[in-house]
């Protein structure tokens, strides 16, 4: 088991290199003058002079590369001269608002995706199937932000249920934090759930047509049993890899879900450094998220292989 | 008497089986099928253009005059609809096109040269270990905001996906006896690429495209919504929709109606793709 998470570990390292590389040829695909613009309109040709030492464009991209790399295996993802602070101490303080947020959102899609897969796949072509099947495929159409507003609309301003928007912190008050974060889990979940329905339905209905089932059966197990505690179990592997993917998606649809419900985190620390052409906080932002991927998709592997232990030996 | 009987069971099941496979197909193919005749014939549908402003019909509701009502500028909701519809699919298809384009040549290199195949899909790794949103986000947020740098950031982000079948694809298709028979008969790469690998792999990438265009039609939405794409007064769904954003709880029409036209666009996109999955190609029932 060990040797494998080495293995998976290492294999991880390039993906890693080459993640960082993007990021950093990214921000060299800015047309014109990136010191002038990130200097911003009003700035004279010294201080302009001055933002291109200080990111060293003034040196040749190799070197550059070079710093942005040691740099990262260091932790440090550049200065920010929009905020005045490093961009390492800006993200930090926003990740736990997006971490949470996609967080829930993961939790809320993965137990109505997985339970509608699981009923629309026992209850195969029935009316069942077909209801769960379109909440799916109302989860995989829907325009995230729109249906975040439409539900500010209806929950929090007609019913007046949650609030239309802010971050309570968990550890100020559990209760206002889960009631902040409720409408925008469900906007952000949304879609992810709707994929792993999906997807839950097409594994398990293949399972449920393997021969161990119907040995389960034959032996006179219950449908309950012989669903959570056999199809379900062997369903499950294939799904956390789509469960993995739902999480990087959901750490990216964060930009513009956080936008909708003034929640500030991550996503909306980007989309001002977007706006405010603040490209290394944008170029930081980016890394974060590709990082999480990897690394999600790096723990799916080794659940995997604990879960099912042949993987190991493929 | 028997056998009529049972060639009557025999075409009902036929017929059953055939409209179980059909029916997403046909109904996301009726309702795409109209949106893009409203889209196409807009102008001709409503007296409004959707630049046309009017102070005197501001915040007007729906009615018949206007049945998707008016906006701050008294702008005619209906027609914006329509001309964002164009812009839309538009974007819609110019990134498919792009996204194939690039995913098949990619794709199909990858597949045929064994040499080149860890390198470039560790590269398309890379790639796809950003969410294709957010590297669409980030390529349009560089590139500056534009229809064709949306075009271009959306197009480059869908490629690894469709690179990602055609290899599958390709590399299958590529032991079978019918390519050994074309390089016997000195078929060079490009001809056995282009004549014999391609055409046998293509049905994959069609039911790909046709999601892709579905996650293209959102994206191009978000990013308008965020103010990285076409930039406003450009009467995109999302341009609209982040118009409507201010005048939400008094004024909830402008937010409404191109949503649904999004939704509408994208659910008969997605209703289409699973019937031509299920029609061209069962096998990838699993991964989509």
């Amino acid at each position: 088991m060990s040797r494998y998470i080495l293995k998976r570990l290492l294999s991880a390292i390039p993906v890693l290199l080459l993640v960082s590389i993007a990021a950093f040829v990214l921000i060299q695909l800015v047309p014109g003058d990136a010191a002038a613009i990130i200097a911003g309109p009003d700035a004279s040709n010294d201080e302009v002079e001055f933002v291109r030492r200080q990111l060293g464009l003034d040196r040749p991209w190799p070197l550059r590369l070079q710093d942005w790399i040691f740099g990262l295996a260091q932790g440090d993802l550049g200065y920010s001269y929009i905020l005045n602070r490093p961009v390492t101490e800006a993200i930090l303080e926003r990740l736990p608002v997006t971490l949470s947020l996609a967080g829930l959102s993961i939790i809320f899609a993965t137990v109505l995706g997985v339970a509608l897969g699981v009923l629309a796949a026992v209850f195969h072509r029935s009316w069942i199937d077909a209801l769960a099947m379109t909440v799916a495929l109302f989860g995989v159409s829907v325009p995230n932000f729109w249906f975040g507003l439409i539900a500010i609309l209806i929950f929090a301003v007609g019913l007046g249920w949650f609030p239309p928007g802010g971050y309570v912190s968990p550890t100020e008050s559990f209760t206002g934090w889960l009631s902040a974060m409720a409408l925008p889990a469900l906007t952000l979940g949304t879609a992810s759930m709707g994929q792993i329905s999906r997807f839950s339905r097409s594994v398990m209905l293949e399972q449920l047509g393997q021969d161990y089932v119907r040995t389960a059966r034959a032996k006179g197990l219950g449908q309950g049993n012989v669903i959570g505690r056999h199809a379900l179990k062997n369903a499950m592997i294939p799904i956390l890899t789509v469960i993995g993917i739902s999480f990087s998606l959901t750490m990216a649809g964060a930009i513009i879900v956080e936008s909708v419900f003034s929640l500030n985190g991550l996503g909306r620390l980007m989309l001002h450094g977007i706006q405010r052409r603040d490209y290394p906080v944008l170029q930081g932002g980016m890394l974060v998220i590709a990082f999480s991927f990897v690394i999600i998709n790096l723990l799916v592997d080794i659940l995997y292989s604990w879960l099912d232990p042949r993987v190991r030996y493929d | 008497m028997t056998d009529l009987t049972a060639f009557r069971s025999f075409s009902t099941r036929l017929t059953t089986r055939m409209s179980a496979a059909h029916l997403p197909l046909l109904i996301g193919g009726v309702i795409f099928g109209l949106i893009v005749l409203a889209a196409a014939l807009g102008p001709f549908l409503t007296p409004y253009g959707p630049e046309d402003t009017s102070l005197m019909e501001r915040f007007k509701g729906p009615s018949l005059a206007h049945p998707f009502g008016t906006d701050s500028f008294g702008r005619d909701i209906l027609s914006r609809v329509l001309h964002g519809g164009h812009v839309s699919l538009g974007i819609g298809l110019a990134v498919i096109t792009i996204s194939a384009g690039l995913g098949i040549a990619i794709g199909a290199t990858a597949g045929y040269f064994p040499r080149l195949d860890n390198p470039i899909m560790r590269v398309m790794d890379a790639g796809e270990a950003f969410p294709t949103l957010l590297m669409a986000i980030a390529l349009a947020a560089v590139l500056g905001p534009g229809i064709t740098n949306v075009i271009l950031a959306l197009g480059v982000a869908y490629a690894p996906r469709t690179a990602r079948i055609v290899r599958a694809s390709i590399l299958v298709l590529s032991q079978q006896q019918f390519v050994e028979a074309a390089r016997a008969s000195g078929a060079g790469p490009l001809r056995i690429i282009g004549l014999h690998l391609l055409p046998n792999a293509m049905a994959p990438v069609v039911v790909q495209m046709t999601f892709i265009f579905a996650d293209a039609v959102l994206a191009e939405a978000a990013l308008s919504f965020i103010g990285v794409g076409p930039p406003p007064p450009a009467p995109t769904w999302g341009n609209i929709i982040a118009d409507g954003r201010t005048y939400l709880y008094s004024a909830s029409w402008i937010t409404l109606f191109p949503g649904l036209a999004i939704f509408l666009t994208v659910l008969s996109l997605n209703l289409m793709g699973d019937g031509l999955r299920d029609l061209l190609d069962p096998r990838l029932k699993k991964v989509t």
